[in-house]
């Protein structure tokens, strides 16, 4: 039942201080940056801060008109100027990159007041000290639902197309949705380690109505003790490749064909793994991984289903390292969500959501500072 | 399948020669065989002589016969796969009698089986709906089956809790956790929806467990996961966050990602630790989704059966915890006694719908039932040695309908039972003992009353076996047939004595403790007229009291009366504590009586002679000539001493032939004799003969009177009626007298009037 960074933390004994950067292009206007929010997941880091950009701009200008016109002089003088605005940037990156990382924002790090840098995720305990010591900034803890919330609430309202349907076999696989402007009320399930299903109902106001154990560390951690395939990537190509019909039961297996009187066809699964309880042959790790990723999708697909009936909602959004930019997963689920709701809830999906708890760590850093909260922001993500 | 196999088939395929109607119900690794069957046991017959003819003094007052009775039984049979051959071919070579041409199955295996059943019994296959026999199954055992349903707390005193029979068992929510979860919506007899499931169920526990440990047998699975930690597995909310995540209200022992450390972990794991983990992911995955559809269709009965859960106690605790966590204990997890049976049951019910199974009342035969969790090796692995993979449950179809009495208070909340044995360490330590004590006596008792049969002595001595395993297996299971009480234990014992044949061992004993006492009649009644009111009224409430001294079910008693037979009516009067007594409302009884006369008492009687006769009756003759009719409640059957209704139908005759009172009152219909349903020393007003709740009713019954040890004490002393009622005992035994703070031969005489806002 955890958050978006339940997983442990893969690679911190692999941290490699060799890897070059190509860091003029990820870490852009770092010299100006001046409020930090970090947000480490089990096993990506997003980092998030503010800077001020300065570029040319074309400004026209009308002459002076009450001055003797001339024959032939333009309509209106052109010129480019240097402008400043303030831009948000938001980097991901493994956590094996993490110390390298810090070391080069430290470097690079010449004009700031600033102080703290706001920390969310499960990882932010661990990589406290660490931070503190290369940065000298003070590590400010943030709630992470908290976080993730704003976060979500941001990018529904400021990003046109944020939210997308998944659909694998249609002539587009991604149909973008319409911003609505009232975005609350909704349900985000937040797939991380474990499952959270949170409503939310208003800016600050969401509540964790439900959750559950079986998520992408279930995934992840099954997956490697069945194939062992220890890198979750992997784990998803294992199962994009395998047959899930060698492993499951279907209902066919059982009664020859559909229990017609319950409305159950014969291709449904009717026990996940349900065959190697019985049948003494290897299964292949492709099938087992395929069989593996379904039950988790639709269980998570199940109960999002009921916790949006229950609570009357319509509106159901998947984050969290599970789903993140995995056509896999992201199908999985989308099929489940169809199947249990008979089509009546459409799952969504959301272009930046790894990015949700940093954006809200900022926040929270940015509205301490009055300045910032109004702004309308024109958004450049990083990627 | 290994044809060499012997079973003791005697005792487990029993009655088979007139076996009439079967069903099967094939499973993925059990067969549940289920037939109707005719018993032919003997019954005592009372017969009142030819009055007509001059009596010569020394007669017997009636005949007492014993007689064939044929009475039906449903047989359920549960054995593992692999015997499947060896029993059809036994079921085959027994099956003499049937006219049966169609055998009923289900399960997922019947259509495996279908042409080796067809072949083997000539019986042409009939296949059902699996889910529709098994929603007819747990219907029928919920409705038919006292304490079918129970609630398991693992750490609590008693494991099991089990729960009321309610009036009305709609609706309710079955959640089957078989190879995958099928979750039920039951709202009538005939009307069921599949509202969801989940394929993550015990083929999941079973095959991701396989694969993980590489054992391929699920109860050793179970085995392996009752000994793991699961916490060497999962990631928990604490290895994420350090403790709590408070603000969420997530404690830190909670379980973020199941499997979650084996994702990131190098190290190896151990199989239990993987079972265990396991176990929990599934089991709390379906207890979400159980509470999240209880909640949706409003529902707060759930049920879970399937062979996931059957009989494993280590399932029934996680599912529990899991409920609990989810409905912040607002649902109960329920699971049922018997049910690995339901789906052969249903599919049984299927084939009888022409016999209208449902229009009789069932019961629940203790003698030929292997008990709850029979077969559970975490539980008692002596038994499971002896009873082998077979498991049965037999049940009787009562001759009567069985309803509610229409005069309690609320039918939802009534407990017969004053004290639940499984609760109660001490108090079952006791009667178990007590039980057995008393065991020499019954056997003496029982040859006894069949003297002129040699063999009795052989039978005699099967009972003493077969009733004291029963105790055995309650000492270590006390829950093995539901609640455990003081009734279920003399039931227990009716039903093994007639399982043997000796349906009436006291039937002799009552028969010359009535012609005695009848002699006394007139002159007790005579001797009261004499009195004044006060002093009559008083008399007649110590006649009644002693007149239930007289009771060969308790011990104490049994004693004197088989050491001095003229223990007497007044010596018994004078065993009587003195006022005050144990519990006392005889003040507040004698200013009801100054009152208006009552309409109609319904009283339920104990024992024969002294009892019925010089104690009961002259006590209803004051209540009929104070204008109030009377309608007295004997039991259907025989146990120990008590009066029957044949019997005392024979005695209200000789009475009314000697006393007008009786005589007009019987005349002018204004005394009547029902059964109560029962054949037991002990009432529950929950289980009555369906006429006597017609005849309470139309009648208006605002009294009722319940006498005697087994009925007003050991059951109904807490029962809640909405109208008066009188319970009034002797408490013949020093063990519960101390315990309710009184000496042997303490009277409880409780008057008690419904407040008005109940009523």
């Amino acid at each position: 039942m955890a958050l978006s960074g339940g997983a442990a933390d893969r690679g911190s004994h692999s941290m490699d201080k060799s890897i070059t950067l190509p860091p003029d292009e990820i870490f852009r206007n770092l010299e100006n940056a001046k409020r930090f929010a970090i947000d480490i997941g089990g096993s990506l880091t997003k980092l998030a801060y503010y800077s001020t950009v300065q570029h040319k701009v074309a400004k026209v200008r009308s002459f002076d008109h009450s001055a003797k016109e001339t024959d032939g002089d333009p309509l209106y003088e052109i010129s480019v100027q240097e402008e400043i605005t303030a831009r948000l940037h938001f980097i991901k990156f493994e956590n094996a990159y993490i110390e390298t990382c810090l070391d080069f924002i430290k470097d690079h790090l010449v004009n700031t007041e600033t102080k703290v840098i706001k920390a969310t995720g499960g990882g932010a305990y661990k990589f406290k000290d660490l931070i503190e010591k290369k940065l000298k900034l003070k590590v400010d803890k943030e709630d992470e639902m908290t976080c993730l919330i704003k976060g979500c609430n941001f990018v529904l309202k400021n990003i046109p197309h944020e939210a997308f349907v998944y659909a694998k076999h249609a002539d587009s696989e991604f149909r973008f949705q319409n911003t609505h402007p009232d975005i609350f009320p909704y349900l985000l399930i937040n797939i991380g380690s474990g499952v959270s299903i949170v409503k939310v109902e208003a800016e600050d106001k969401f509540e964790r109505i439900g959750g559950s154990s079986i998520g992408g560390g279930t995934f992840w951690g099954l997956g490697a003790l069945l194939t062992k395939t220890k890198r979750f990537d992997e784990l998803l190509q294992l199962a994009s490749k395998g047959q899930h019909t060698n492993v499951d039961m279907l209902v066919k297996d059982i009664y020859g064909g559909a229990y017609g009187s319950l409305g159950l066809t014969g291709d449904l699964i009717a026990s996940s793994f349900g065959k190697s309880a019985t049948t003494d042959k290897e299964f292949s790790k492709e099938d087992m991984a395929k069989s593996l990723l379904h039950m988790i999708s639709n269980d998570i697909g199940q109960l999002a289903c009921l916790y949006a009936k229950l609570h009357n909602l319509t509106r159901v959004y998947f984050g969290g390292f599970f789903i993140r930019g995995h056509p896999v997963t992201m199908h999985t689920i989308t099929y489940s969500i169809n199947f249990f709701t008979k089509g009546e809830v459409q799952a969504l999906f959301l272009r930046h959501e790894g990015y949700l708890g940093a954006i809200g760590a900022f926040l929270k850093g940015a509205e301490e500072d009055s300045n910032l909260t109004c702004w309308r922001w024109t958004v450049w993500i990083g990627s | 399948m290994d044809k060499s196999i012997t079973l003791p088939p005697d005792e487990i395929f029993r009655n088979l020669e007139n076996a009439k109607r079967f069903a099967i119900d094939i499973g993925g690794s059990l067969t549940k065989l289920a037939y109707y069957s005719t018993v032919q046991h003997k019954v005592a017959k009372v017969r009142s002589f030819d009055h007509s003819a001059k009596e010569t003094e020394g007669d017997p007052l009636y005949e007492i016969s014993v007689q064939e009775e044929i009475t039906a039984r449903l047989h359920f049979i549960k054995f593992e796969n692999a015997y499947i051959e060896t029993c059809l071919d036994f079921i085959k070579d027994h099956l003499v009698n049937t006219e049966t041409k169609v055998i009923k199955a289900t399960g997922g295996g019947a259509y495996k089986f279908k042409d080796l059943i067809e072949k083997k019994l000539k019986l042409k296959v009939d296949k059902e709906d699996e889910m529709t026999c098994l929603i007819k199954g747990c219907n029928f055992v919920l409705k038919n089956i006292p304490h079918e349903a129970f609630v398991y707390a693992k750490h609590a005193d008693s494991e099991f809790r089990f729960q009321n029979t309610h009036p009305d068992i709609f609706p309710y929510l079955l959640i089957n956790i078989g190879s995958g979860v099928s979750i039920v919506k039951v709202e009538a007899e005939d009307k069921f929806e599949r509202i969801g499931g989940s394929s993550i169920g015990g083929g999941t526990f079973w095959g991701l467990g396989a694969l993980l440990t590489k054992t391929k047998r699920f109860d050793e699975l179970l085995q392996l996961a009752s000994k793991g930690q699961h916490t060497n597995v999962d990631m928990l909310v604490k290895d994420i966050y350090g403790g709590a995540y408070g603000s969420l209200g997530l404690t830190g022992d909670l379980i973020a990602s199941s499997f979650g450390k084996s994702a990131t972990t190098d190290k190896e794991f151990s199989k239990e630790d993987m079972a265990k983990s396991l176990l929990h992911m599934i089991s709390n995955d379906i207890g979400q989704l159980a509470c999240l559809y209880a909640k949706l269709h409003n529902l707060t009965r759930v049920y879970f059966g399937g062979f996931f859960i059957r009989g494993h106690p280590v399932t029934m605790h996680t599912i529990t915890y899991s409920i609990n966590f989810f409905t912040k204990g607002e649902v109960q997890a329920l699971f049922l006694r018997h049910e690995g049976y339901l789906g052969a049951i249903g599919a049984f019910l299927k084939g009888a719908e022409e016999d209208n199974p449902n229009q009789y009342s069932w019961g629940e035969n203790y003698a030929g039932s292997s008990g709850l969790m029979s077969v559970s090796p975490e539980l008692n692995p002596v038994q499971r040695a002896r009873s082998g993979t077979f498991d049965m449950l037999e049940m009787d179809r009562l001759e009567r309908q069985l309803v509610n009495l229409p005069l309690l208070q609320d039918p939802t909340s009534y407990i017969p039972d004053t004290v639940e044995l499984t609760e109660d360490a001490l108090a079952r330590v006791y009667w178990l003992y007590c039980f057995e004590e008393a065991l020499d006596g019954v056997v003496k008792r029982a040859i006894a009353s069949q003297k002129d049969q040699p063999e009795a002595v052989e039978r005699a001595e099967k009972f003493r076996q077969k009733y004291r395993h029963k105790l055995q297996t309650l000492r270590h299971q006390p829950f093995a047939y539901g609640s455990l009480t003081v009734r279920s234990l003399l039931d227990t014992r009716e039903h093994c004595l007639n399982e043997f044949n000796f349906p009436d061992p006291y039937s002799k004993i009552k028969q010359k403790e009535n012609d005695m006492a009848l002699k006394y009649y007139l002159k007790v009644v005579k001797s009261v007229e004499e009195l004044s009111w006060e002093q009559r009224q008083f008399t007649l409430v110590k006649g009644l009291l002693a007149g239930n001294v007289f009771d060969w079910g308790a011990k104490a008693v049994s004693d004197v009366l088989e050491s001095d037979p003229e223990f007497g009516f007044e010596q018994a009067k004078q065993q009587l504590q003195e006022r005050p007594w144990l519990v006392d409302a005889y003040n507040q009884w004698i200013e009801r009586l100054k009152g208006p006369p009552h309409k109609c008492a319904l009283f339920f009687v104990d024992n024969s002679g002294i009892d019925i006769i010089l104690g009961v009756f002259p006590f209803i003759r004051e209540l009929l000539i104070r204008g109030t009719e009377v309608v007295l409640a004997s039991n259907s059957g025989p146990a120990l001493n008590d009066v029957t209704n044949s019997e005392l139908q024979i005695l209200t005759e000789r009475i009314a032939a000697m006393d007008p009172v009786i005589h007009t009152a019987l005349k002018e219909d204004r005394l009547a004799l029902v059964q109560n349903g029962s054949s037991s020393p002990c009432l529950d007003l929950s289980r009555l003969d369906k006429v006597l709740a017609t005849v309470v009713r139309e009648r208006g019954t605002d009294l009722v009177i319940i006498e005697g040890m087994g009925r007003a004490i050991h059951t109904n002393y807490y029962a809640m009626l909405s109208c008066e009622s009188l319970k009034l005992a002797v408490i013949k035994n020093s063990w519960l007298a101390e315990r309710l703070g009184g000496k042997i031969f303490s009277v409880v005489f409780k008057y008690e009037v419904p407040s008005k806002a109940q009523g």
